[in-house]
């Protein structure tokens, strides 16, 4: 990797890809391909090199090197602040994401997370005043923790804002907070008090009344770790307008659909290339078995999703480039097929090894697992389904 | 193209494979409905006391250290009976009638996939010990099992084919003859030596018996397929590796490694030799003049046929756990101020997925009416030896038949009547049945885990809810005996090709 170089600090994103089309696989755009050749880079030299420690359960120290490293090369500033308003940075992150996920969707899903809850931040910015956020020890990453598997009304369903005195505090439980132990905030929705209203609230990790538990085990994406949260009237700053949480969430759905659905097209990609380099391997019955036919079926199936998921990918951050009528559509439906076809292709990644497939040797299982787990990103698939509906009626 | 361009006639399937349970009807004995409860009511309590407290754990501790083999469970399992269960009491089990297995492993699978192969995978080889009709060696590695029962030291079996550079191509002849086999047995004085490995194979470090499939001539496997049963501690037969896999973590997948062993004649099932007197006798006496390959495609058959309602059953099992898990789930639930259960579009998900439960069952119970009226359960489920076996004291079989078993002419008796008893359609009928319920089953089971998985959310990810468990259990159904893509090559072979005689299936 260059040095001194990153996504920060190199060349602005807006400048490099002025007049250049803004589509993540459009060809000629100098900032994509650094932001791809940085994402690989990083992904091979990093990633790939810690694998084993990545993938482990409970977290070991190494991810905090490498979210440190992430921190340093600016990935984390992707998809929000300033810079953030159109669609050329759109597709930057989209690369970003989808190169890490290649290698390890876990660690693409913890860097969606705080881009996703920083999005939100913004969101409420536009509106009123938001609290600002400060690295808590020196320079290192000041990540945000968010619940990013729940939709916020079902997350803020265990808990309660409260107002005391000049202050506000939260009381109740949150489940699966996303990156809840490494963060310096966490970015929560509430209740507020005994109102049906739910509004989104930072505080720091780990203050007075802040208790957490272990890492909670789940089915894939090991370097984008969980915990769940009990409060005791922790204090915490309300973001935004009161109420206004939901509509947060939506626009940064919106905004950054497309880039949830680049991850899962990372883990697609990554499936399909296995499944096609050991498809031209692997001899049974007496020919590669890339040459049966069946074989070909499913590595058809596999590289016709990714095309589409690719195609949609391209197709929505176009729209919302545009910021035109029926925002959100496409953004949303992109993410919804992206999760559904990432299932069936990791499977099938599995299907065509056979049984060396299902074995922690071979990286589709781990595909596989990574790529169910994507599929609650954002809260329920099938409640998110409804939503769109309700969205185009 | 017009229809009549197409031309041809429209293909019609085969009324008696279109009717095996009505043709089951009546002719099959009525105890097996008690029987098949009582197996039931046992499952269900040692799923209830044994499974479900420990499955979610012991799948996290072989997360952590997945060389960890579960010897306790076994054990327990033994405790239960489990692995004496369905041997015949001709050679000292229990004898409950074999299509009560499926039953038993759906119920333990609906609660850990992993441990019901625990169980399921001594049947396996128990299957692949039967289908040589070797019954000397049947008497005696059964009533080791037994005895292992009794004393309290488990005795498992294992079927031990798949090889590194050959894994579909083992499952069916046709495909044998191109496989690259690297497993040798070289006839000796006195036995064979064997040299090679075998991977993936289940319950392998737990197992006493292995029985092994080698092959006489590696350029033609297909006329020198040997199956041997080799003893753990053996010389020249060691354990290799265990898998690190992503789910059924409780059944151990082991490498077994053979360096010069030698395995004497006694511990042969059934070698070429062998399988060639048949055909001259067949031809002799006019029987269906098999030859050599098609003998041991036979024996593959009768294995996979029994061996693939078993995983009908595992599947059965995981699609109804995920079901049940996702039922619990949507009535503890609120979604959107409401039950979850309240939600019509969540009650279609769910009738959904009890559909996929009930077909995967169909799917077995059918393959297992195939198989006893024309496979592996035949004879056991004949009215006139089924009642037999439950009416003659213990004793008559465990001393009065001893020296009757014992004999080799008994063997020659039972591999007469159920290899050339069985027609080439039979054969068809209960393999193709097999592979439907493989393949079926075993999707229903995996769509059941993403259904749940659906339905749940970001509760449905964590370990402790289950799902997931189920859903990375379910992955493995879809590939080992045989892979779904085979088994729907198999289906075709056996229930639509028959009819089609110029088409070479496992070939395009
Ligand atoms: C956990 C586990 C436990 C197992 N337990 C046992 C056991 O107890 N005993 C035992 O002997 N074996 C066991 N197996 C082996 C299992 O049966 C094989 O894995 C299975 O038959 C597939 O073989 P393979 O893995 O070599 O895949 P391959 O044969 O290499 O198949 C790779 C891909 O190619 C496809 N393919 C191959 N040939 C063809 C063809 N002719 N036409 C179309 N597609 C084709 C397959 O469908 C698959 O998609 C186990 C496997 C696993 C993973």
């Amino acid at each position: 990797m260059e040095d001194g170089k990153n996504l920060r600090g190199g060349p602005g994103p807006k400048g490099m890809l002025k007049g250049v089309a803004w589509n993540m696989f459009s060809e000629g755009s100098e900032q994509l391909r650094l932001a791809e050749r940085l994402a690989k880079e990083f992904a091979r030299g990093e990633l790939e090199r810690r694998k084993e420690e990545l993938e482990s359960f409970p977290p070991r120290p190494g991810l905090r090197e490498v979210l440190a490293r992430a921190w340093e090369l600016g990935f984390f500033s992707l998809g929000h602040g300033e810079e953030a308003g159109d669609g050329e940075s759109l597709a930057v992150l989209c690369a970003v994401l989808k190169n890490v996920a290649a290698v390890d969707a876990g660690f693409a899903a913890a860097l969606f997370t705080h881009i996703f809850a920083c999005r939100i931040l913004d969101e409420a910015g536009r509106g009123k005043a938001k609290p600002p956020l400060k690295p808590r020890e020196g320079s290192r990453p000041c990540l945000v923790a968010f619940p990013v598997f729940d939709r916020p009304v079902e997350a803020a369903k265990g808990l309660r804002a409260e107002r005391c005195g000049g202050d506000w505090r939260l009381r109740g439980e949150v489940e699966l907070l996303v990156l809840g132990a490494l963060a310096s905030y966490a970015l929560l929705p509430a209740f507020l008090g005994d109102e049906e209203m739910v509004a989104f609230f930072l505080c720091p990790v780990g203050g007075e009344g802040w208790r957490q538990g272990p890492p909670v085990m789940g089915l894939g994406l090991r370097s984008c770790p969980a915990v769940d949260i009990a409060l005791q009237d922790v204090v915490a700053d309300p973001v935004g307008e009161l109420g206004m949480a939901e509509e947060y969430f939506g626009r940064a759905e919106s905004w950054l659909s497309p880039a949830a659905a680049a991850l899962c097209l990372g883990v697609m990609e990554g499936a399909w290339e296995e499944a096609a380099e050991y498809a031209r391997q692997r001899v049974q019955g007496g020919r590669e078995i890339i040459k049966w036919s069946e074989v070909r079926m499913m590595l058809s199936s596999m590289a016709l999703a990714c095309q589409t998921v690719r195609m949609l990918i391209g197709q929505a951050t176009r729209e919302l480039g545009e910021m035109g009528e029926g925002f959100g559509l496409s953004s949303r439906a992109c993410l919804l097929v992206a999760q559904d076809l990432v299932r069936e292709v990791t499977s099938d990644g599995i299907q065509v090894l056979g049984g060396i497939g299902y074995m922690k040797d071979r990286g589709q299982e781990k595909r596989f697992r990574d790529g169910h787990h994507l599929l609650s990103l954002l809260g329920s698939h099938p409640l998110r389904r409804l939503e769109f509906l309700g969205q185009l009626l | 193209m017009t229809r009549e361009d197409v031309g041809g006639e429209i293909w019609q399937p085969n009324l008696e494979d279109m009717t095996v349970s009505l043709q089951a009807l009546g002719r099959l004995p009525r105890g097996m409905v008690k029987e098949t409860r009582k197996a039931l009511d046992h499952a269900r309590r040692f799923v209830d006391e044994v499974v479900r407290p420990r499955a979610l754990e012991l799948d996290r501790l072989l997360q952590e250290d997945p060389l960890h083999l579960p010897w306790d469970l076994v054990e327990e399992a033994n405790r239960w009976g489990l692995y004496t269960m369905f041997l015949p009491r001709l050679f000292g089990g229990k004898g409950y009638n074999l299509p009560a297995l499926s039953y038993v492993l759906e119920e333990l699978a609906s609660a850990c996939t992993g441990i019901a192969n625990l169980v399921g995978v001594h049947y396996l080889g128990v299957a692949t010990l039967t289908a040589s009709w070797n019954v000397r060696l049947m008497n005696r590695i059964m009533r080791e099992t037994v005895e292992g029962e009794r004393n309290g030291r488990p005795c498992l079996i294992s079927l031990a084919i798949t090889e590194p550079e050959a894994g579909t191509d083992v499952e069916e002849v046709e495909l044998l003859k191109r496989a690259r086999v690297t497993c040798r047995a070289e006839r000796v004085r006195g036995g064979y030596v064997v040299n090679g490995r075998k991977i993936f194979i289940s319950n392998g470090h737990l197992s006493t018996w292995h029985m092994l499939v080698a092959y006489e001539d590696l350029e033609h496997p297909e006329k020198g397929t040997v199956m041997l049963a080799v003893r753990t501690g053996t010389k020249g037969f060691s354990f290799g590796r265990v898998e690190h896999k992503m789910g059924q973590k409780a059944c151990p997948a082991s490498e077994l490694v053979f360096e010069d062993c030698f395995i004497p004649d006694e511990n042969v099932c059934f070698d070429p030799s062998y399988l060639r007197k048949m055909e001259r006798a067949s031809s002799y006496l006019g029987g269906l003049r098999r030859d050599l390959e098609g003998y041991t495609a036979q024996v593959i058959h009768y294995v996979v046929s029994t061996s693939r309602a078993g995983v009908g059953g595992f599947a059965t099992g995981v699609a109804r756990g995920a079901f049940q898990e996702a039922l619990r789930f949507a009535l503890q639930t609120e979604l959107g101020g409401r039950r979850l259960i309240e939600h019509e579009w969540a009650r279609c998900v769910l009738a959904e997925m009890y559909k996929n439960v009930a077909l995967a069952r169909l799917s077995y119970v059918e393959t297992n009416y195939a198989n006893s009226l024309y496979g592996m359960f035949r004879i056991l489920l004949w009215k006139p030896t089924y009642y037999l076996m439950k009416l003659m004291p213990q004793v008559f079989f465990d001393r009065v038949l001893q020296p009757v078993l014992r004999w080799e002419g008994t063997t020659h008796l039972f591999r007469w009547l159920m290899m050339e008893g069985q027609k080439d359609e039979e054969i068809q009928r209960t393999s193709g049945w097999a592979s439907l319920s493989k393949f079926a089953a075993s999707d229903f089971g995996l769509r059941n885990c993403q259904l749940a998985l659906e339905l749940m959310g970001r509760s449905g990810v964590r370990h402790e809810m289950a799902v997931e468990k189920h859903l990375r259990d379910s992955k493995l159904l879809q590939i080992y005996e045989g892979t779904n893509q085979l088994n729907r090559l198999n289906l075709f072979h056996c229930l639509v090709a028959r009819d089609f005689p110029e088409l070479r299936t496992f070939d395009e």
